[in-house]
């Protein structure tokens, strides 16, 4: 059996105070080996995308632990936490969030620029990956220039240009229409298994959660069930 | 929102009602002292025989006519403090007077005080004088004028009476004894036409020529002066002074109006969403536009009300030191309460109303006009903005252009002058999102390029959220534009002021009586100037008479100056105004003149030099006749130059001793000016000059080109201290401006920190961004806020100083302020920065990110 490289133990996370306490996470326990692509599946509100908060360290659990490669995020201090973060792994969200006054070469840059990667090596990373993603034509166009789909491709290119152990995407796919949508889950399955990364991502779409390794259901911030992605016992 | 329109509001109101309060209490003091008075008969430096008086009652029956004694009066607190406080001293005759000063002030005495004022020593003051002094009715106090007891009789209500405040009054027969001047008057004040004939305008100004002739060919060798013209140039001088602090505060205003704007439009921004929302829901644009407008009316009415507030309070300390420059530049004033009426309130209400809402007109018609969905864009505002940009650009330079023309054209108009200077920084305002695009491209630079995507983030940043920083960085760099104007200005000032200090003071010691210059009392013995003269160790002597005359133009002020040795004028010419033109007397300018010619020139012949500022508002030029009231009669001297001259006041003029001993039948001297052989071992000479002045029984004080210097300059700093605060003022605003901006970019960044933070940025570096980019904006404002300030101060010194003082002077351009000003405007944006930057460092990247 694949050593665990991230591990939850009964990670729980609520909002609000005493009188208006929401449970989002409750007891939440998951593990995922190095290389493992998990789909996280479930209705909205259910705590999938503050599963995601939790373990890239932008967000703090509120009780349980973390370990991602055995460095436990739970103890580590805000600064350290982004540091690890910057490193290690890669975030796509399903608005895109680039840069506005960037170009899609420099959003694709940031990452490389925040950890402190040599020139020559940032423009080679950066002119593969806008090669890899078919953007090369579109390297210094801005953000509100480019569409729907190749925003998504400059995020996704950002998210794994350094080469982070884990990307984690967020409803990647939810902005896209089906057929751009299905060339983004594409993309995004090639480049994680190229670089034998580990994936966490967030769907409600039962066909992007299909490419993943491993399924994960959620409901009300508990682990429902799981299944190998060919097990159709728990579709829904 | 509140607290941009308060502060905004409360600059504004507080120079205005600090203004008002000043004038009218300069207005009251005036009125006080010259009442009713339509015309003065005035004396030669003598003053006037106390018999003219009676033999104009009795044989010419000039009924309306009352005797005045003025000078000052030092009275010595009746407590162990050992205060005093100098006031103007009006020796009056109490049954004259009714007809004369203010009505209430003759309804609050009794006849019983016009009774008891005759008695000798006693004197009414305003109670709230006599209630800082310690003394109750009754009571005596001492004065450091004579030896004479003074007994306050009663007190005059100052609330109703508030010119009253500086004043002692006295009876005519006290007032000699105090001033040393038994059977003297200063003046006998006039009401023309005597008799109240309800006749037309024409016949009066007829009923009162002929009395002034009448009085004229009864009493010759006395000057008749309208009473209005004699207070003139005094008030012009004021109304100047005035004018300057107005266009200040009206400078914070458009300042404020920017920080208005950018009140307006965080406030809408951080609706934005919900503004959407509401138009999604089928809300029209003209019920948001209005919906927008009617809350800011309702914002402005509040932030006005409390920036009256606030602008009362700080009306107070402006008050004290208006107070302060008008008391060194002009007149004696003393005002202790703001005053303020209704219109000031009005005033303010309708500026803080009308420019809020003018400020919000843009966000509101930005908020309503969008579709639903680019309500909830802000690029979309933006790339409508940097379309508009250009033409922005064009107007603003169109402004400048204006602002250059009415200067061009408008020959002496202060307040041409003035709307200028608004058009050049309206305009050069305007241009500045232009130059904001333009250093974007620096960030395309190599050098700017190395520093990678992180260091292109701060300009990028900056121009794509140009209708925020353009905004800002507008406020700061015509705030620090102010700032720097007017510091170089006062720079220029001071250093003429110095230079003019220098060259007048020619002399190492002065010796001069105690008493006010222009008075008639206290001069300097002749034996005194013997006994000096003949000194070892002094190389020479310059010797002064002061006097106040009129002339065909206006009344002046006159020194007449001598020389014993190597004496010489040293005065400064300005060039302008000394062409040269040939004198009849020779083929030599004066002004070109060798300092020896010089004062030959103007002991052989009837010439006089005139101050600049005398030339200046009454249009004189070299080579123009000038004729000159003198106890002689009427005597034409030729204005042979024009000299430097920073007293304010009436004009001054200058004429040889020779020529006034001969015009004016006076040998007195009030100064005398002592010249070393040798300046380094004058040591002895001064105690032999010393001891010889101890010895006199007249009071004279003896103080040294460098005391008079020092002094002079002292008093130079404590003017315009008033420019100091409401250069901060404005600097104040302009920060709150930034402050404001950046508080909106934070907000309307939100999402896009979070992402960075996602990404991996530590808070610390997310600080430093903002860090750079806000000192990028402070950078900007500083650089963009120099060729203005330099414009600003060029016409400062060469146009409005001369329109409102007629001084002309250097102009140095002090690098130390240029860099001042820069460093104020990063510190102020770096300032600005701290609250958003640790405001965003604690974002938590995942609520931003939920809520987007």
């Amino acid at each position: 059996m694949k050593e665990s490289f991230i591990l939850l133990d009964a990670v729980s996370k609520s909002y609000g105070g005493d009188a208006s306490k929401h449970v989002v996470l409750n007891d939440l326990s998951l593990n995922v080996c190095e290389g493992e692509q998990i789909a996280v599946l479930g209705q909205s509100g259910c705590g999938k995308s503050t599963l995601l908060n939790l373990i890239s360290g932008i967000d703090y659990a509120d009780g349980g632990q973390i370990t991602i490669n055995q460095t436990d995020l739970t103890n580590l201090s805000e600064q350290d936490r982004t540091l690890f973060r910057r490193k290690h792994i890669g975030f796509v969200f399903q608005s895109f969030n680039l840069i506005q006054t960037l170009t899609a070469r420099e959003n694709i840059q940031l990452p490389l620029q925040l950890n402190n990667h040599a020139t020559e090596e940032m423009d080679d990373l950066t002119h593969a990956m806008l090669e890899r993603v078919g953007l090369t034509k579109r390297a210094e166009a801005f953000p509100d220039q480019l569409s729907g789909g190749e925003q998504q491709r400059v995020a996704i290119a950002r998210a794994m240009v350094h080469s982070p152990a884990v990307v984690l995407a967020d409803e990647h796919t939810g902005n896209l229409d089906a057929k751009t949508g299905q060339s983004i889950v594409e993309l995004f399955a090639e480049l994680a298994n190229a670089r034998n990364q580990t994936v966490l991502l967030v769907t409600h779409s039962r066909s992007v959660a299909d490419t993943a390794d491993r399924v994960v259901y959620f409901k009300q911030g508990k682990l429902l069930a799981e299944s190998a992605t060919n097990d159709t016992s728990l579709a829904w | 929102m509140l607290v941009g329109m308060a502060l905004g509001v409360a600059v504004v109101f507080a120079v205005d009602i600090a203004n008002d309060s000043a004038k009218r209490a300069f207005s009251l003091s005036l009125d006080t002292v010259t009442g009713r008075t339509t015309h003065q008969i005035v004396g030669g430096t003598e003053g006037i025989d106390e018999s003219l008086y009676t033999r104009l009652r009795t044989e010419l029956g000039i009924r309306s006519s009352a005797p005045v004694v003025e000078g000052r009066l030092t009275l010595q607190a009746n407590d162990e403090s050992g205060t005093t406080e100098t006031l103007q001293l009006l020796g009056v005759d109490i049954f004259a007077e009714p007809m004369f000063r203010d009505q209430s002030f003759s309804a609050s005495t009794s006849t019983r005080d016009s009774l008891g004022l005759l008695q000798k020593g006693s004197l009414i003051l305003a109670d709230t004088t006599a209630a800082r002094l310690g003394v109750n009715i009754g009571e005596s106090i001492n004065t450091s004028n004579s030896n004479l007891q003074l007994t306050l009789l009663n007190t005059v209500d100052a609330s109703r009476q508030a010119g009253f405040e500086t004043i002692a009054m006295v009876d005519i027969s006290t007032a000699q004894h105090l001033l040393n001047s038994p059977g003297k008057l200063s003046r006998i004040d006039l009401i023309l036409p005597d008799t109240d004939s309800g006749a037309g305008t024409a016949l009066k100004e007829n009923q009162t020529g002929e009395t002034i002739e009448r009085i004229q060919s009864a009493l010759p060798g006395v000057s008749i002066v309208d009473a209005e013209r004699r207070n003139e140039s005094l008030t012009q001088m004021t109304a100047a002074f005035h004018t300057n602090l107005l266009a200040m505060s009206l400078l914070a205003l458009l300042v404020g109006a920017f920080l208005i704007y950018n009140t307006v439009t965080l406030s809408v921004i951080q609706r934005r969403k919900t503004f959407g929302q509401l138009r999604t829901l089928g809300i029209q644009r003209h019920e948001l536009f209005r919906s927008i407008l009617l809350e800011t009316f309702l914002f402005a009415v509040a932030g006005t009300i409390a920036g009256v507030l606030l602008g009362y309070l700080l009306g107070e300390v402006l008050l004290t030191l208006v107070t302060r420059s008008i008391n060194d530049l002009f007149f004696t004033l003393d005002v202790r309460q703001v005053n303020f009426s209704s219109f000031n309130v009005a005033k303010a209400l309708f500026i803080g109303i009308i420019v809020s809402l003018l400020a919000a007109l843009a966000p509101a018609i930005e908020a309503s006009r969008s579709t639903p969905v680019t309500v909830l864009r802000r690029t979309s505002v933006e790339t409508r903005i940097t379309n508009l940009v250009p033409i922005i650009f064009v107007a603003g330079l169109a402004l400048v252009i204006a602002g250059g023309i009415i200067l061009w054209l408008s020959q002496t108009s202060l307040w041409a002058g003035f709307l200028a200077i608004f058009c050049i920084v309206l305009g050069y305002s305007m241009a500045i999102p232009r130059v904001m695009i333009g250093i974007t491209t620096i960030s395309e630079h190599r050098a700017i390029k190395s520093l990678g995507t992180m260091g292109n983030y701060p300009f990028r940043s900056m121009t794509a959220s140009l209708s925020r920083t353009a905004v800002a960085v507008a406020a700061l760099a015509i705030s620090v534009s102010a700032t720097a104007g007017v510091g170089i200005m006062i720079g220029s000032f001071r250093l003429s002021v110095e230079n003019w200090l220098g060259s007048s003071l020619q002399a190492d010691l002065y010796i001069s009586s105690t008493a006010d210059d222009q008075s008639n009392d206290g001069q300097v013995p002749a034996d005194l100037i013997d006994q000096i003269q003949s000194l070892p160790g002094v190389s020479g002597t310059r010797l002064a008479r002061f006097t106040e005359t009129d002339t065909n133009i206006a009344p002046v002020r006159v020194m007449a100056l001598g020389f014993t040795g190597s004496g010489s004028l040293a005065y400064q010419y300005p060039a302008k105004l000394n062409q040269p033109t040939a004198l009849s007397s020779g083929t030599t300018s004066f002004a070109a003149a060798t300092e020896a010619q010089q004062v030959k020139m103007l002991n052989t012949s009837d010439t006089v030099l005139i101050s600049e500022p005398f030339a200046n508002q009454n249009n004189l030029a070299v080579g123009d006749v000038l004729n000159i009231k003198t106890t002689e009669g009427v005597v034409p001297f030729k204005v042979a130059a024009i000299f430097t001259n920073y007293t304010t006041g009436k004009g001054l003029l200058v004429i040889s001793l020779s020529n006034y001993n001969k015009y004016w039948n006076d040998q007195q001297i009030d100064s005398i000016g002592v010249s070393f052989t040798d300046r380094t071992r004058s040591k002895a000479t001064q105690e032999n000059i010393r001891a010889l002045v101890q010895q006199q029984r007249t009071a004279l004080s003896i103080r040294s080109d460098a005391d008079i210097r020092d002094q002079s300059l002292e008093i130079f700093d404590q003017t315009f201290a008033i420019t100091h605060v409401l250069r901060l003022l404005t600097v104040g605003v302009a920060f709150i401006g930034i402050l404001s901006a950046l508080m909106a970019l934070s907000l309307e960044r939100r999402a896009e920190y979070a992402v960075l933070r996602a990404l991996g940025t530590t808070p610390a570096e997310l600080r430093k961004l903002l860090f750079y980019q806000t000192g990028l904006m402070g950078l900007i404002a500083g650089v963009l806020a120099l060729p203005l300030g330099i414009a600003m101060s060029k016409i400062l010194v060469s146009i409005i100083n001369v329109r409102s003082f007629g001084w002309s002077m250097e102009y140095l351009v002090p690098y130390r302020v240029l860099l001042e000003s820069m460093l104020l405007a990063i510190a102020a944006a770096l300032v600005a920065g701290l609250y958003p930057a640790i405001k965003l460092s604690r974002l938590s990247p995942a609520e931003a990110l939920r809520h987007q």
